[in-house]
């Protein structure tokens, strides 16, 4: 129930309910007053939502109405903040995939900040048969509507269809909710009719087998601090692959580019973990699926980096003057069209036998219920104790390699450090189901403050080389202009202009993180004796 | 967001009528609009069948904390949302008087809707006072209706030069002929000389035609009960070529 809508299922008993028409004159008649209503319609909806439910989230539908042989459709914004018909809506001829699919205005303004780089990949459909009305006031004019419908959701093979029976909506007029709250109170009272939430949404999903939440590249394992290493270490992993297994389709069919950025970030976590913890498994097992994540990395590295470019290509067009910004068009082509074979390749090596084969061993292997024989002994060690032991040397090696780092030190100090960190970054985000949420917040906040600067400085080093690569191999290609490659090479120019920027920043970044409240956290997270301080330790005339 | 003021310093070229049925053809083709009647007299409210009523009076308008929100009212259509007018914003020019930023008033007032609604349309009072000042500097397009005849292309003039002097930033004229009819020689050389002179008049007229002097019996936009009817058709085909002109 919201101030501007409220929902009652029709009960399935009450025999009107049988075609509608009469139901609906039995709402009139408790409604009173003066009311008015259409024609029957008929049509199909179909909600759109990411795979990560980023319009969800956000308090947000999208919905396609198409009404039965009309050949557009409207595209419906709706948003639980609106005013009372506050939606907006656009026409399109079909659904759209990506932000830029949408028509300009306001919709598509909205729609690009919510999507970004996400597409709108989940589909579900409802097939619907409606009678409106209105309810008029003393002037004849409109202070409410209702909707008698009557829902099916269709399948996930779109075959067959799921009746949901009758349901009655009501709907304030904005500026009259005196009006909507008195026939609310009216409806309430009549028999047959219960109030209820829309979940139309939510059961449609559901019907294709997802629902609202269920995916998040955020999601971590919650582990109990007694457990064993192995044994909490097997259900991070597991998470790590559940979220490598979702990916592999929508990266195989490129529905959009995070689904493949996911996809890595997962390997990444879980080659990161092994090695973290390599003590706690045996040799053959590291050495077996260490070697397969790093060929998933491997395999899908070249289709990312040219994803990546293609994200930020508007940014580098932006930076140019107008007339390099016309220059530099033909490098987006040269993208898209590497970009695509490199996809191809990535495709084939998810398909392939070797990937389906490390899965399902993978699978299997921490799917074992206790743990197998011929682990090590370190892997019965609680993993409270592990993490702590692992967490402090990750974060006095940070500092140790960033204290080291000074004005002339080379870049390659840097990236090693950057590394760092993100291990760092993985082991507290791993186990911090076992410390107090708000310590490993802070934590992680303040390492992302260094973290963001040192991938800025390794992006701008990377892009700057992959230009001048990317230059050469076009120069060898053949058919581009000169005036391309000049505009390649003023971006390269920003590129280390503002990597000197960004170096300059290190200093106070990394201060700031190796701060002694800092050091103190983590001492008290990974249960480090802590410095008494002279202020605090007693003086010898006070034990007196 | 566009503000598109229907302006004329004339009474009775069709300013309401265009207002209405401009702002229904907006919302039927997917924008979600919005009409503030600012006349006094309120026929665009009285069309929409909406209480003439602002509580508070109209000087609440640009006292309200919390905006324009509390002022507005859903219309019979859905996304289509009216301000009505006030028997108070007669004493408009009195209050805006008051305020510091004066001739601004009206655009700090719209600039929230912004995010709300891709178009708005002001039913414009035929005056040149404060109010004018005001919806010249809020509005992004004028549209003047023009009656083919020597009085209406005479204050046309005038409303050109005025916004020439003020220099009013971003506005575009878009002048067009209002209650046009084709049999009488008069109109059709006023219509041929004026498209010559004044290039920027736009190519639709509205014809003139009983249909929309029967808008006070339906209370109803034109395209409501007459949807097939040669005015109906025409506010449709204005909208579209003054939306064509802005993308251009």
């Amino acid at each position: 129930m919201t101030d501007n809508s409220q929902f009652f299922a029709v009960s399935a008993s009450d025999g009107s309910a049988l075609d509608g028409k009469a139901l609906n004159e039995k709402i009139t008649v408790a409604l009173g007053g003066e009311t008015s209503s259409k024609a029957t319609s008929e049509y199909s909806r179909t909600y759109l939502e990411t795979f990560d439910w980023r319009l969800f989230e956000a308090g947000t539908k999208l919905v396609l109405l198409r009404e039965k042989d009309a050949k557009a459709s409207w595209l419906h914004w709706i948003n639980s903040t609106d005013s009372p018909g506050g939606q907006l809506r656009v026409q399109v001829k079909k659904a759209p995939l990506l932000a830029e699919d949408f028509p300009t205005g306001l919709i598509r303004d909205k729609v690009t900040s919510l999507l970004e780089m996400r597409s709108l990949s989940l589909k579900a459909e409802v097939v619907t048969q409606e009678r409106a009305g209105v309810i008029l006031d003393e002037l004849g004019k409109t202070v409410v509507r209702f909707t008698l419908e009557k829902n099916k959701l269709r399948s996930q093979d779109s075959k067959s269809f799921d009746d949901l029976g009758y349901r009655l909506r009501l709907e304030a007029v904005r500026g009259y909710s005196a009006n909507f709250r008195k026939a609310r109170a009216k409806l309430k009272t009549v028999p047959g009719l219960k109030p209820v939430d829309d979940l139309l949404m939510e059961q449609a999903f559901e019907k294709i087998g997802r629902r609202p939440l269920d995916y998040s590249s955020k999601e971590a394992a919650i582990l109990k601090p007694t457990q064993g290493t192995w044994d909490a270490c097997r259900q991070i992993l597991l998470v790590q692959l559940a979220h490598i297994e979702r990916n592999v389709d929508g990266t195989i069919k490129d529905l959009d580019s995070e689904f493949l950025h996911d996809l890595r970030v997962a390997v990444r976590r879980s080659r990161s973990l092994i090695n973290r913890i390599k003590d706690s498994f045996p040799d053959e097992v590291l050495n077996r699926f260490s070697t397969d994540l790093a060929w998933v990395g491997e395999v899908t590295g070249p289709t990312r980096d040219m994803d990546v470019y293609l994200l930020d290509f508007p940014k580098y067009r932006d930076s140019l003057s107008d007339d390099a910004q016309k220059d530099i068009l033909p490098l987006h082509d040269y993208l898209v069209a590497h970009q695509k074979k490199q996809q191809r390749i990535l495709a084939k090596n998810l398909r392939s036998a070797r990937f389906k084969k490390f899965i399902n061993d993978w699978h299997t292997y921490l799917n074992q219920k206790s743990p197998p024989l011929g682990l090590p002994e370190t892997a019965g060690i609680s993993v409270r104790t592990t993490a702590d032991q692992r967490i402090w040397k990750t974060y006095r090696r940070v500092i140790r390699e960033g204290s080291a780092i000074g004005n002339d030190t080379p870049a390659e100090a840097l990236h090693d450090l950057r590394k760092t960190c993100k291990k760092l970054r993985y082991l507290l985000e791993f186990f911090a189901s076992l410390y107090k949420e708000q310590q490993v917040k802070g934590l992680v906040k303040s390492l992302k403050i260094l973290q963001d600067n040192l991938g800025v400085f390794q992006d701008l080093d990377v892009q700057a080389a992959s230009l001048k690569e990317f230059g050469r191999d076009m120069m060898t290609e053949g058919g581009h202009q000169s005036e391309t490659l000049m505009a390649m090479g003023m971006l390269v120019d920003g590129f280390m202009r503002r990597k000197v920027d960004v170096r300059n920043q290190f200093y106070d970044r990394f201060t700031s993180f190796a701060s002694p409240a800092n050091l103190e956290q983590f001492k008290q997270l990974c249960n480090r004796p802590i410095k008494i301080t002279a202020e605090k330790q007693p003086s010898k005339e006070a034990k007196q | 967001m566009t503000v598109f003021a229907i302006f004329q310093i004339k009474g009775g070229v069709g300013k309401t009528a265009t207002a209405v049925n401009l702002s229904y053809c907006s919302a039927t083709t997917g924008s979600r609009s919005l009409l503030w009647d600012i006349d006094p007299q309120g026929a665009a409210t009285y069309y929409f069948r909406v209480k003439p009523k602002i509580k508070g009076g109209g000087e609440k308008l640009f006292r309200n904390k919390k905006g324009a929100e509390k002022f507005i009212k859903g219309s019979d259509f859905e996304y289509l949302d009216v301000i009505p007018a006030d028997f108070s914003y007669r004493n408009m020019d009195l209050f805006l008087g008051d305020h510091k930023n004066r001739t601004q008033r009206f655009d700090k007032f719209l600039s929230p809707l912004k995010e709300e609604y891709e178009n708005i349309f002001l039913d414009c009072p035929p005056s040149m006072s404060l109010v004018s000042e005001n919806v010249l500097r809020a509005a992004d397009v004028l549209l003047v209706p023009v009656i083919p005849t020597t009085l209406s292309l005479r204050t046309l003039e005038q409303v050109s030069e005025f916004c020439q002097s003020r220099r009013f930033k971003n506005l575009k004229i878009m002048p067009f002929f209002s209650m046009m009819d084709r049999r009488r020689k008069l109109h059709r050389d006023i219509v041929s000389g004026l498209h010559e002179s004044y290039p920027d008049v736009l190519k639709t007229a509205i014809p003139n035609s009983s249909f929309v002097e029967q808008m006070g019996v339906h209370r109803t936009p034109v395209g409501e009960y007459a949807p097939k009817s040669a005015p109906a058709r025409a506010y449709y085909t204005l909208l579209d070529e003054v939306q064509g002109r802005l993308e251009t």
